[in-house]
C-alpha cells in the first residue's frame, strides 16, 4: 500500500519578482517517511523549492507562481508562512542567523511557545527531545559559544519539540566539519528511524548516501532525474563528475600529491617554536614548527576550535604569537610585514566585499595606472566580466568565491591564507578554487588552507600541519607527506594512529 | 551615590566584576573631586561634566547589561504579551536585543577583513581614515540586511507571527521573593528620597 502524499507539486512554476531565477514544470511526490535529496549546481533551484516547501514562499520572497503545489494539506498561496510551522521544520545553511534567543534551552522550546503549545505539553517534549538528541551536556550553553556542529543539532531539535513530522533542511552541511556532520547524520537517521519525511538540498552528499531514499537532480530550475537509492548505488564516480555533482562515495576518491611545476625564484618561509596561549592561562598549541618553500600548498586539519584559526592568523600577522619567531629568507619578519605580504581569503567572503561594484572592488587600494586594465583581465579568467557593474552582495555564492580569488590575484602577495574557501561550493566551482590554488602555487605563492572537506583536500596539499587534541601540532613537512593518510587524518580529527 | 553602590552590589555578585566596576567608578568620583580644583579653561567646560555623566551612566549601563544577559528572551516575550504589549512594538523589540550581539562579532569580522586587504586606517595618510569609514560602512550594511533578512525568514518559519498568542515553557509569575524583593526597592527608594530631603 502506498504511504500518504506529504508534498506533491504539479506542474509547477515559480518565477521571483525580479522575473529571473525560480522553478519551472516540476512535478514531484514526496510521501510519508521518505527521505529526499535535492541537489544540483549552484543556482539550480534547490534552494528556491525548498522554499516552497517550507512556506517562505510565496509570502516572504515574493514572485509569481502557476500549477499546484500541495504541502501537508495545504494549497500554496491560501495560508501564511506561519502557519507551514507547526507541520513543516526548516533548518538552514548558517548556524549563526537562525536563531532567535541566545540560549540553547530557550532556543529548543521558541517554536513550541510560538504555535501556543501548553505549557506541560512543551515542558514534556523538551524533555523527549533532549533525550532523543543527546543535547544534555549543552543545555546551559550560550547558543554563540557553540561549534557549528552543535548548532545545527539544536536547530533540528528546536523544530523537533514543536512536533513536526515534515523536516526541510537547506544545505544543513556547508559550515560543518566532519565530526559537525557526521553528528548531524546521526540526528538525522534518528529522525528517519522515527518516520519522519525529511528533505535535505545539499551539494555535499557523502554524509546522506546510507540516508537517502531518492536524490532529485535540479539544473536551471528543472528537474532533470529522480533517481532511486539503487540507481545511485550503482552510479560511478565519473558519472558524478559528469553531472557536475558532488560525490556520494569518499573512497572512491584518489589522493594524491599535485604535481607543481619548478619554481625559479623559491622563497622559504620559516616558523620556530610558535606558541600560543589565551590570558587565562590555557594553551592552545605550542612548539610548532614550520619550514617550507615557494610553491608549497599547506592543509590545515584537526577538530574545531583546535587553534587552527589563530594559527592562520598568527602566519599572516594578524595576531601576535606569546613565544617563537618567523622567518622569510632567514629574516625576521615583523608582524606589520608579513601583512603586507598576506592575503587572507575570509570563510565568508561578504565581510571582505567593502565597495558598491565588482569592479571597485578590484581596484581598493590599487595605484598602478594599468590596474584598471589587469582587473578587467584577472575577472575575465573568472567569468566575472559581465557583472564589473554589479554589487558584490547580490553574486551568487560560487560568483562570490570565484571574486574573492580575483582579488586574490590582484593583490598580488606572496603569502595566501584560505579559511574554508569551499563551504557552500558545487562541484565545478570547487574545481576552479581547486585549480587557481594550483596555478598559484606554480607561479611562487605560498598557500595555507584550513579545510574540512575532503573531496577539495584530497588532491590540493603537498604539506600538512595537524592540529590534535591537546597543544600539539604535527608539522608534516612535503618529504614526509602521503597523500593515502590523508582521509584517516580528517576523520579522525588530527588523531593519526587509531 | 547611595544609589549607585547599591547598583553596583547588586549587578555583580559574582565578585571579580564587583571589584573592578567599583574601582572604575570610584576612580572616575575620585578624578572628578580632584578635577573641580583645578581652575582651567577646557576642564570646565567640557571634560568634568562629561566625567559627570559617565558617573551617572555607568551604573546604569551595568544595569542593563544584567538586564540582556540573565533574562531569558521568551519569560520576557511572554510577561511583556501579559501587560497586553501590542505584538507589533514587541518583536521588533525582541530582534534588536537578539541583534546587538551578533553585531558586535559581525564588526570585529569586517575590522578583520580590512585590515588585512591592507585598506586599514593609516595614521600617515589622513584620507584612508575616510576611506576606511567608507568601506566598512558598505561592508556593515550588506552584511547587516543579508542578516536580517535570513533571521526574520528563520523567525517566521518557526512561526513567530503577530496573529498568533505565544506560550511559555516555564511559568511566569510573580511569587512571594519578587514581592519581597519589590518590597525592599521601595523602602529603599523611599528611605533614600526621605535622606534627600533632610540632608537638602
Amino acid at each position: 500500500m502506498e504511504k500518504e502524499k506529504v508534498m506533491e507539486f504539479q506542474d509547477f512554476s515559480f518565477l521571483y519578482q525580479d522575473g529571473k531565477d525560480g522553478v519551472f514544470d516540476i512535478n514531484l511526490t514526496i510521501r510519508k517517511g521518505e527521505f529526499v535529496v535535492l541537489t544540483g549546481q549552484s543556482g539550480c533551484g534547490k534552494t528556491t523549492l525548498t522554499r516552497c516547501m517550507n512556506g517562505l514562499i510565496p509570502d516572504f520572497y515574493e514572485g509569481t507562481f502557476q500549477g499546484k503545489s500541495v504541502v501537508c494539506g495545504m494549497e500554496m498561496g491560501k495560508h501564511e508562512t506561519g502557519d507551514y510551522a507547526g507541520y513543516v521544520g526548516s533548518v538552514f545553511q548558517d548556524p549563526r542567523s537562525q536563531f532567535f534567543t541566545l540560549g540553547v534551552r530557550t532556543e529548543i522550546s521558541f517554536p513550541s511557545e510560538n504555535l501556543g503549545m501548553a505549557r506541560e505539553t512543551m515542558q514534556q517534549r523538551y524533555i523527549e527531545t533532549v533525550e532523543k538528541m543527546q543535547i544534555e551536556d549543552i543545555l546551559q550553553r550560550g547558543i554563540l559559544s557553540l561549534s557549528s556542529g552543535e548548532k545545527q543539532k539544536v536547530a533540528v531539535a528546536s523544530v523537533y519539540t514543536a512536533g513536526v513530522s515534515v523536516y526541510v533542511l537547506d544545505e544543513p552541511s556547508a559550515n560543518l566539519d566532519w565530526q559537525g556532520t557526521m553528528q548531524l547524520a546521526k540526528v538525522l537517521s534518528v529522525l528517519k528511524e522515527k518516520g519522519c519525511t525529511i528533505i535535505v538540498s545539499e551539494h555535499r552528499l557523502h554524509y546522506l548516501k546510507d540516508l537517502a531514499d531518492r536524490i532529485v537532480m535540479l539544473e536551471k530550475g528543472r528537474i532533470t532525474a529522480d533517481l532511486s537509492k539503487e540507481r545511485i548505488n550503482n552510479c560511478s564516480s565519473e558519472w558524478f563528475r559528469e553531472h557536475k555533482i558532488r560525490q556520494i562515495d569518499l573512497s572512491g576518491i584518489k589522493s594524491e600529491v599535485p604535481k607543481i611545476g619548478e619554481i625559479a625564484e623559491k622563497q622559504t618561509f620559516t616558523a620556530e617554536n610558535l606558541s600560543f596561549w589565551y590570558q587565562r592561562g590555557e594553551v592552545l598549541w605550542k612548539n610548532v614548527n614550520v619550514s617550507c618553500e615557494s610553491g608549497a600548498i599547506i592543509g590545515l586539519v584537526g577538530k574545531n576550535g583546535s587553534g587552527k584559526s589563530t594559527m592562520l592568523q598568527v602566519l599572516m600577522g594578524l595576531k601576535k604569537a606569546k613565544d617563537g619567531k618567523i622567518y622569510i629568507n632567514g629574516k625576521k619578519i615583523s608582524k606589520r610585514q608579513l601583512r603586507e605580504q598576506s592575503f587572507y581569503m575570509m570563510q565568508d567572503a561578504d565581510y571582505q566585499f567593502l565597495t558598491n561594484s565588482v569592479m571597485d572592488e578590484m581596484l581598493a587600494g590599487q595605484k598602478q595606472a594599468d590596474a584598471e586594465q589587469r582587473a578587467t583581465k584577472i575577472l575575465a579568467h573568472y567569468g566575472l566580466e559581465a557583472y564589473a557593474d554589479t554589487h558584490p552582495s547580490v553574486l551568487s555564492g560560487g560568483q562570490k568565491q570565484r571574486l574573492s580569488m580575483a582579488l586574490l590575484e590582484m593583490s598580488d602577495k606572496q603569502l595566501l591564507f584560505f579559511d574554508e574557501p569551499t563551504s557552500g561550493l558545487d562541484a565545478a566551482n570547487m574545481e576552479i578554487v581547486r585549480k587557481s590554488m594550483i596555478r598559484l602555487a606554480e607561479k611562487g605563492r605560498i598557500l595555507f588552507v584550513i579545510t574540512h572537506d575532503y573531496e577539495f583536500a584530497a588532491s590540493l596539499f603537498t604539506a600538512l600541519l595537524v592540529f590534535k587534541e591537546g597543544e600539539t601540532v604535527n608539522w608534516i613537512s612535503p618529504e614526509e607527506y602521503q597523500p593515502e593518510q590523508l582521509m584517516i587524518i580528517m576523520k579522525n580529527g588530527g588523531k593519526k594512529n587509531e | 551615590m547611595a544609589v549607585d553602590i547599591a547598583l553596583l552590589i547588586g549587578t555583580n555578585c559574582d565578585g571579580k566584576g564587583f571589584i573592578k566596576n567599583t574601582v572604575i567608578y570610584f576612580f572616575l568620583q575620585g578624578l572628578m573631586v580632584e578635577l573641580s580644583k583645578i581652575q582651567f579653561p577646557f576642564f570646565d567646560v567640557v571634560l568634568l561634566p562629561f566625567i559627570m555623566i559617565m558617573i551617572r551612566v555607568y551604573p546604569i549601563m551595568l544595569l542593563l547589561e544584567l538586564f540582556v544577559k540573565r533574562i531569558p528572551v521568551n519569560e520576557l516575550m511572554y510577561s511583556l504579551e501579559r501587560m497586553h504589549m501590542p505584538k507589533s512594538v514587541l518583536i521588533p523589540i525582541m530582534v534588536i536585543y537578539r541583534y546587538v550581539p551578533t553585531i558586535l562579532k559581525e564588526i570585529k569580522m569586517i575590522r578583520t577583513g580590512i585590515k588585512m586587504r591592507g585598506l586599514g586606517c593609516r595614521m600617515k595618510h589622513p584620507a584612508s581614515i575616510i576611506n576606511a569609514a567608507n568601506y566598512y560602512m558598505t561592508a556593515l550594511i550588506s552584511r547587516s540586511e543579508k542578516l536580517s533578512d535570513e533571521l526574520s525568514a528563520a523567525a517566521i518559519c518557526k512561526g513567530l507571527s503577530v496573529k498568533r498568542d505565544r506560550s511559555c515553557i516555564t511559568k511566569v509569575k510573580i511569587q512571594v521573593p519578587d514581592i519581597i524583593v519589590l518590597c525592599i526597592g521601595i523602602v529603599f527608594t523611599a528611605g533614600m528620597f526621605y535622606l534627600n530631603q533632610r540632608l537638602r
